[in-house]
């Protein structure tokens, strides 16, 4: 009795696909599947190809006009002796304006 | 009637320089447009732009609003966000969810100063019907992390 196993293997490689974002998120998620014996000899081996983006949140955004990208950005602030780093939400607005997203803070 | 003339001429210079020393209240030497979406800004002392800054966040920074703890950070991750990434002149702001209040910081000047750089910047606070704004300095050194403040 032949035992199968597979492996699947995924590499990313990062697209450019036009449209509002000159740099999308789109990803060619690369799948390898190999089917071997017990002595581990392939007997079968197939490349699957696939495009996935996860643009939807960002083309909202633009496509409602409020802004054309957002970024996480951290700064470090010095407290009672010791310095930490703090995150939040910034977006680039389609007015050319930055603004500040309520309720994203938080500290390392 | 000579005497009269001599007397027009005088009242025409006093005004005329009245209205130059006023003028000279209006911003000057600023990188950047500043008219638009917030009130001019108060310039500082010329002086002060090479004076060492001592102090990091303080409550000044609000102010003498009473903010809700929210708002708070927000105006500050604004202000950070603006020293650490934006150029001059482009506003950054937050807006609460809660009530009628919001805020706009922005850049005026960005200089070097031996071992660092500061920028001067100007914030603005709405609340409600009530605004207010300032401006202060904000300096980095290189070999420390964080930003001192002048005010």
């Amino acid at each position: 009795m032949l035992s199968l196993g597979i492996a699947i293997f995924t590499l990313g490689t990062k697209a450019e696909a036009g449209g509002p974002w000159s740099d999308q998120y789109c990803d060619v998620e690369t799948t390898t599947i190999r089917v071997v014996d017990s002595q581990g000899t392939v007997i079968e081996e197939k490349t699957e190809e696939k495009v996935t983006c996860n643009d939807g949140a960002k083309d909202f955004l633009h496509g409602m006009g409020i802004a054309d990208s957002c970024q996480i950005f951290t700064w470090m602030m010095p407290l009672e002796g010791t310095v930490i780093r703090q995150r939040d939400i910034a977006c680039h607005k389609m007015n050319g304006e930055y603004e500040i997203v309520q309720g994203y803070h938080s500290i390392d | 009637m000579k005497l009269f003339k001599v007397i027009i001429v005088l009242i025409s210079l006093l005004t005329a320089s009245a209205y130059a020393a006023d003028s000279s209240k209006e911003p000057k030497e600023i990188d950047v447009d500043i008219k638009g979406a917030m009130p001019l800004p108060n310039l500082l002392n010329d002086d002060l732009v090479y004076n060492i800054m001592r102090f990091g966040w303080r409550h000044t920074q609000y102010l003498r609003f009473k903010l809700k703890k929210d708002e708070k950070q927000l105006h500050k991750s604004a202000v950070y966000f603006m020293l650490e990434n934006a150029p001059n002149g482009k506003i950054v702001s937050w807006y609460s969810k809660e009530r009628l209040a919001n805020g706009k910081v922005r850049v005026i000047q960005s200089y070097p100063v031996s071992g660092g750089h500061c920028r001067t910047y100007q914030s603005y606070i709405k609340i409600r019907n009530k605004e207010k704004h300032m401006t202060n300095i904000a300096c980095k050194e290189d070999w420390m992390p964080g930003w001192r403040f002048y005010k």
